[in-house]
């Protein structure tokens, strides 16, 4: 017997009451730490998967879009830029590196993109199995993308037009699985890696006999192509990295203003995101508090109500020789034990739903949602709102006049 | 064993009643008989420390309790008294076996292994140990009450009104199985009511 075991049970014998005060204080924690989970990782993933780009250049179009394409790999081209344009405007001394990007096939979900092997360095992406892609139709595999279709070094596949999985597929170009990308939980993961020219091959660009005097190298692209590509091809973007923060001044406006092409900044947009699903957070966050308020409020209005029943049973247990303060605890203990029991499953089911989501989202690792600093200023905030609602009663309780009491009988 | 002397309790209303003089000794079975209203139960609560009397006006052995602070009341009483109420008011929250290990937590008694049972025992209610408080009896909670009463052996029990609501036969019972229990653990046993019924059974008697 103790006075934790007398609160224990005295909860358990009111398990309607008990419950609600339950539900609302989970749901409520669920609600504002779900949000808080979702927008932190959504930041730390933009960040990951940001890491290292400073600036797109695409084709004129939604700077959002070529963000979301080009850099999170989940929105649609907004057009292609010719590489020879492409190759012009890379030459710019604010830019230290330029990583040409060719997208618009996939292969069952999985998006292919023509690139250099500088893109998988961007997330330090090493090969685990095999080796680079360097000829013609070579592909490296992320490692999510290798599970997702199960592939492995050796095999083939043939591409298909677009990026939905129900494409038609491009025939007599099979691609070759060289290599396999080790686990980095970036974006990298889900993707398909593969030279420029595998993705012009399969666009039907006859294959012109390459003489060795056609063929020229564009240094600050790290990509060598004949005469007639660099004339005629096309890519979709550049990732861009500045030498100096001048870049990030001049390079957009110059972009923007004088050519055919669109700069959007990753940071930027990402901002632009936030501020535009920010209200809709806001309100969430204010209906998680409300929730939570509405708890303290179910636990304050349940301890009291039950005083009146219980008034006598306190009356009878300080005749038993229960000091005022064992009567306060009780009580007390009575209101912390259901915040705690509702913070603690709000926790649980809010990490819990979120590690759910993460999984069943392509390119984000679960292992990046951890407790972070705001989640325990949460809990340490309904644990105080837990306080406060079972201290009154507490303290009304503590008061009881057992002579009195005892005498109505 | 219990003496008083000069016992006023005035009213939160500002009515003062003053009670006579008036001693048990160890052991014996006394009754506080008068009308409804008569001031009974607040003597009752003065002499058990429910509530506190002024110094110098209540001994119960050998402790002037209107001397003592309130927590030390608090402990005194769980050490040295046991108490019975006209209803059984268990806590319905616990089991049997619960309720009366309560009195000996807030005693802040331990028990001997088996107090319990042989308590349960003596009132012939063993069967219902693990019984919850709403799947037994009136009748039956009012035993467990007692039980509850005499598990830390008390020196001395209280019982304001326990017949009140019975009918012949199990005031008689009652009665009999309070005085049974309180000579089991040698305690004095101080009964206040109007119910004239049990008049005969007490030679100690206080008429307000």
């Amino acid at each position: 017997m103790s006075i934790f075991f007398l609160s224990w049970r005295s909860i358990i014998a009111k398990p309607l009451s008990s419950l609600l005060s339950w539900l609302l204080l989970t749901f409520g924690v669920l609600i504002v730490l779900l949000i808080l989970l979702i927008a932190n990782g959504l930041k730390s993933e933009i960040g990951k998967n940001a890491q290292g780009i400073d600036l797109v250049i695409g084709a004129k179009g939604s700077p959002l879009q070529i963000i979301l394409c080009n850099v999170f790999h989940v929105d649609f081209p907004t057009g292609n830029i010719s590489l020879k344009e492409a190759a012009t405007v890379s030459r710019s001394r604010y830019i230290e590196r330029a990583i040409p990007v060719s997208l618009g096939d996939s292969y069952r979900g999985a998006r292919i993109v023509g690139t250099t092997q500088e893109y998988p360095g961007l997330y330090n992406a090493g090969v685990l199995k095999g080796v680079w892609f360097e000829d013609h139709m070579e592909v490296v595999l992320g490692a999510g993308a290798a599970k997702k279709l199960g592939l492995k070094v050796g095999d083939t596949f043939e591409s298909q037009h677009g990026l939905s999985e129900d494409a038609d597929s491009h025939g007599g170009h099979p691609f070759i699985v060289v290599g396999i990308l080790e686990s980095t939980g970036t974006v990298v993961d889900q993707l398909i890696l593969t030279s420029l020219e595998s993705i012009w091959a399969v666009h039907g660009h006859d294959e012109h006999e390459e003489l060795e005097d056609s063929l020229m190298t564009i240094d600050h692209l790290k990509v060598t192509v004949t005469q007639e590509q660099y004339e005629e091809e096309d890519i979709t973007s550049l990732l861009i990295k500045y030498r100096s923060p001048m870049g990030a001044v001049m390079l957009p406006r110059a972009i923007n203003a004088e050519s055919n092409l669109q700069a959007a900044s990753p940071a930027f947009e990402a901002a632009r995101l936030f501020n535009i699903i920010g209200v809709g957070v806001e309100i969430l966050n204010y209906l998680g508090l409300l929730i939570i308020i509405i708890s303290g409020l179910s636990v304050f209005l349940s301890l009291l109500n039950s005083l009146k029943d219980r008034r006598y049973d306190i009356a009878i247990m300080r005749s038993m020789g229960a000091t005022a303060i064992q009567i306060f605890s009780h009580i007390l203990i009575e209101g912390m034990i259901i915040t705690f029991v509702g913070v603690v499953s709000g926790l649980a089911l809010a990490h819990g739903l979120v590690y759910i989501l993460a999984s069943n989202l392509e390119g984000v690792s679960p292992e990046s949602f951890y407790f972070i600093n705001e989640e325990w200023l949460v809990l340490v905030g309904c644990v105080v709102i837990g306080l406060i609602s079972s201290i009154i009663p507490a303290l009304v309780a503590y008061r009881t006049d057992i002579s009195e009491t005892l005498a109505k009988g | 064993m219990l003496i008083c002397k000069n016992l006023i309790h005035t009213y939160k209303v500002g009515k003062t009643l003053s009670y006579p003089d008036w001693e048990v000794s160890q052991g014996e079975q006394a009754l506080i008989i008068g009308p409804s209203g008569c001031g009974k139960t607040s003597l009752l609560h003065l002499l058990s420390g429910i509530l506190k009397p002024a110094k110098d006006t209540v001994s119960l052995m050998g402790t002037d309790i209107g001397s003592l602070s309130q927590s030390e009341l608090d402990a005194f009483r769980g050490e040295h008294v046991g108490f019975v109420f006209q209803k059984p008011h268990l806590i319905s929250a616990l089991s049997v076996q619960e309720n009366i290990s309560l009195a000996a937590f807030f005693g802040k008694r331990k028990l001997k292994k088996n107090r319990i049972e042989e308590v349960l025992k003596s009132l012939a209610i063993e069967e219902l140990a693990t019984k919850k408080i709403h799947q037994i009896s009136q009748g039956q909670a009012q035993r467990v009450a007692i039980a509850r009463a005499v598990v830390n052996e008390p020196s001395i029990i209280f019982c304001d009104e326990p017949t009140a609501s019975l009918d012949d036969a199990s005031c008689d019972a009652v009665i009999r199985l309070l005085i049974d229990q309180a000579k089991a653990c040698n305690a004095s046993l101080i009964m206040a009511t109007h119910d004239q019924r049990v008049k005969d059974q007490f030679s100690n008697q206080l008429e307000l």
